[in-house]
């Protein structure tokens, strides 16, 4: 019994002398997803485009949150898109039909740099109409 | 007796990890110099893109390239022209990068049309921009001409 309590002590002794000293936890700033909201008013049979930039990798994704006249929704799916500026205008590599949703539409998985978010009008407004697009990024 | 024993060789041991375990312990500095010479290349243009579109009054228009290596990119405003649009009409300029709905320049000029180049930087990889706009200049609209050649 006394054997058995000398054995502890010597192997708390061992384990005080190999422990490291506590380090100071460093203060890390967590930074979450980036919303970008793009609005505006889109033509019949035009297109707009916004570029950002990305200096973290990872998902993004798009959604075409409202679509509206005079205040009122319209129902009228219109496209948007993501890629890459180029020349005059947005270079899209990845794009949909959509309705407004609040549900992401477009996602992909992106390399740090600069790209952009297409919103058209393909299939004939009847007027100008007001748009907002959402993009969440790192 | 035997219980002694086996305590004094627990205190040794402990002492003996102590020392085998101290990271503190400083490390003697050493007398070698490294010398590392790092050389980086500034690529020449290798793609030429002429731009060619129309500036309204007071208004601006920007056109986006992706630069593939690190090196030198040329922009030159080659010709300004229109009815009421004196060739030697003075705009703005300027090299950049794009953002949101426009180009965000990081170096910008006022500049006639000639043979330049007029703006000139050595860039990273990435995309870029050149945004040409009226500073007042207009009585009608352009036709200009811009050549972007870079690596």
């Amino acid at each position: 019994m006394k054997l058995r309590g000398i054995v502890s002590l010597g192997l708390v002794l061992v384990a005080v002398a190999c422990s490291d000293d506590l380090e100071t936890p460093t203060s890390a700033t967590a930074t979450g997803p980036v919303t970008i909201l793009f609005s505006g008013t889109l033509q019949p049979r035009a297109s707009r485009f916004y570029s950002y930039t990305l200096t973290t990798a990872g998902s993004v994704s798009a959604l075409l949150a409202s679509v509206e006249r005079n205040g009122a929704p319209v129902a009228n799916p219109l496209e948007i898109g993501i890629g890459s500026p180029a020349g005059t205008g947005c270079a899209v590599t990845l794009s949909e039909n959509v309705s407004a949703s609040l549900i992401p539409q477009l996602r992909h998985d992106a390399a740090v740099g600069t790209y952009c978010v297409r919103i058209a009008d393909t299939e004939g407004l009847s007027a100008p109409t007001t748009f907002t697009i959402r993009v969440i990024h790192p | 007796m035997i219980q002694r024993v086996i305590f004094s060789c627990l205190i040794l041991l402990a002492l003996v990890t102590n020392v085998g375990c101290d990271g503190d312990t400083p490390t003697s500095p050493t007398d070698t110099t490294t010398t590392t010479t790092t050389t980086t290349t500034v690529a020449t243009p290798v793609y030429t893109e002429e731009w060619v579109d129309t500036l309204a009054i007071g208004s601006e228009r920007f056109y986006s390239f992706a630069v593939t290596q690190y090196g030198t990119v040329n922009v030159s405003l080659t010709s300004v022209s229109g009815q009421y649009v004196p060739s030697t009409v003075t705009v703005s300029m300027g090299l950049g990068t794009p953002a949101a709905e426009t180009c965000f320049t990081t170096s910008s000029i006022s500049t006639q049309a000639g043979t330049g180049p007029q703006l000139t930087g050595t860039y990273n990889p990435g995309v870029y921009c050149v945004i040409i706009r009226d500073v007042g200049n207009l009585f009608s609209a352009a036709r200009f001409s811009i050549t972007v050649a870079y690596p």
